[in-house]
């Protein structure tokens, strides 16, 4: 049966080209074939281009927050089912500078890290570094408590890119020979903070440290978000003063898969019907408001 | 020259000979020695860092154990609260081996002083008499950042085992 509309005979006149609204169907399992091919190729071509905006746009978002400046802090984040864990790493100096912890009790009268001092522990340091900066999970209180805190030369660069790293990265054992010699300024400090709570995957908020004692300015810190050692989110952002950084979860890889084909296939079915009540439109007018208006 | 024994002096000296070698046996039980390695990173788990191994252990009155310093910068310390009242407390050198002999039973908590907030903490149980007078002190004693996740696990485990009655 053929599916070609109905054309006035006065539409055409020879001028216009008698519309064909809908393709013929195929006369032969050949045509048939390329229908079905083609068919496939445009959902795949539609999910394809749907995923790809969706990633782009994420990581459009995620890049917005981003500015070209160097990172000065680099902010580890582990969630666990009855636990979330935080480490902190970036150059001594800079850091308790902005957290606004006393240097003083960080180095020895010469001016020196007391890496002998460290061996009787140093959660004390870890808690004095963030005691100036207000912790909300999810916009309640959350208590952080410090595990451990060391200092590493900043020539000597430790990996420091999950919670596993972290665990080095802040535990005493992790320096060999230290150097007797060394500055806040030549250190690079990694600290590291646990709180047990139920609900971990709700935001994490870390106000800016009330009592900072650097110029207060704008600093960039580079966050890694974890869920059972699975990285969920990698973000660049700038805390600037008086401003809260906000640490959001990502989505774990079955979740954002969930989501991309939520997303994609209304999108894809969308696009379709909409491409065709475009084609009604577009033939109600060819063949009824054009001609009239030609009249 | 030819020795003949009669009957009550072979009874006698099997009887002696018996009761020296059941001392000896309990001499040598008392004398016991025990290992635990402190490590930077759990044989069985290569994600776990900084533990004791075993991290449970079950003695008897008059053991001893020792503490092998196998990677540096740890130490064996008794922890605070969570020693049986009469026990002798102890904190080890970091980076060096330390002998500990225990005779009071009870429940023995300990931890490497610099990684305690990281969790390296460890249990001995000293079997006898009176020997869950402590484990309730011992249980309630608060613990440091990451100790209180593997304390948890610790006691569980030691339930499991069927330690904690």
């Amino acid at each position: 049966m053929p599916t070609t509309l109905p054309i006035r005979p006065e539409a055409g006149r020879g001028r216009f080209p008698t519309p064909r609204l809908a393709s013929k169907p195929p006369s032969s399992p050949a045509k048939h074939k390329r229908h079905a091919r083609w068919g496939f190729r445009h959902d795949v071509l539609c999910f394809v281009l749907v995923a790809l905006g969706t990633l782009i746009t994420c990581a459009q978002a995620d890049a917005q927050d981003g500015l070209s400046t160097p990172v000065a802090i680099d902010l580890i984040v582990e969630r666990r089912a009855d636990s979330i864990e935080l480490y902190i790493g970036g150059n001594a100096r800079v850091l308790t500078q902005h957290f606004g912890a006393a240097s003083e009790a960080f180095i020895n009268e010469d001016g020196h890290v007391p890496f002998e001092a460290f061996q009787a522990g140093t959660w004390l340091l870890g808690d004095a570094l963030l005691q100036g900066v207000a912790v909300q999970l999810g916009g309640q209180n959350q208590r952080l408590e410090a595990t451990s805190l060391m200092m590493h030369p900043a020539d000597r660069e430790v990996p420091f890119a999950d919670a596993v790293d972290g665990v080095l990265a802040v535990s005493i054992c992790a320096v060999l020979n230290p150097p007797s010699d060394l500055t806040l300024e030549e250190a690079t400090m990694y600290a590291g903070y646990i709180g047990f709570t139920s609900d971990t995957t709700q935001p994490l908020t870390l106000g800016y440290p009330h009592r900072t004692t650097s110029q207060p300015n704008a600093i960039t810190v580079q966050v890694r978000d974890y869920a059972n050692g699975r990285l969920t989110r990698q973000s660049t952002q700038i805390w600037s003063p008086g401003k809260p950084l906000h640490i959001a979860p990502g989505l774990s890889a079955s979740t954002a898969t969930l989501t991309l084909l939520a997303v994609t296939l209304p999108h894809s079915a969308m696009g379709l019907l909409l491409l065709l009540g475009m084609l009604g439109l577009g033939t109600f007018a060819h063949t009824r408001l054009r001609p009239r208006l030609l009249h | 020259m030819t020795v003949y024994i009669n009957r009550r002096t072979f009874v006698v000296a099997t009887g002696a000979i018996a009761a020296a070698s059941l001392v000896g046996t309990g001499a040598a039980s008392a004398q016991t020695t025990h290992e635990v390695q402190m490590l930077n990173v759990s044989p069985d788990n290569p994600r776990l860092r900084n533990v004791f191994e075993p991290r449970i252990l079950v003695v008897q009155p008059g053991d001893t154990v020792s503490f092998i310093s196998v990677n540096p910068a740890h130490n064996s310390a008794s922890a605070e609260g969570m020693i049986p009242e009469g026990a002798e407390p102890w904190v080890g050198p970091i980076s060096q081996n330390i002998d500990v002999t225990l005779s009071v039973p009870g429940f023995y908590g300990y931890n490497c002083t610099p990684h305690l907030g990281l969790g390296m903490v460890g249990l001995i149980v000293v079997e006898g008499d009176g020997m869950t007078d402590n484990l309730e002190a011992a249980r309630g004693v608060r613990q440091r950042g990451m100790a209180a996740r593997v304390w948890d696990e610790i006691w569980t485990e030691a339930e499991e085992l069927g330690l904690l009655s």
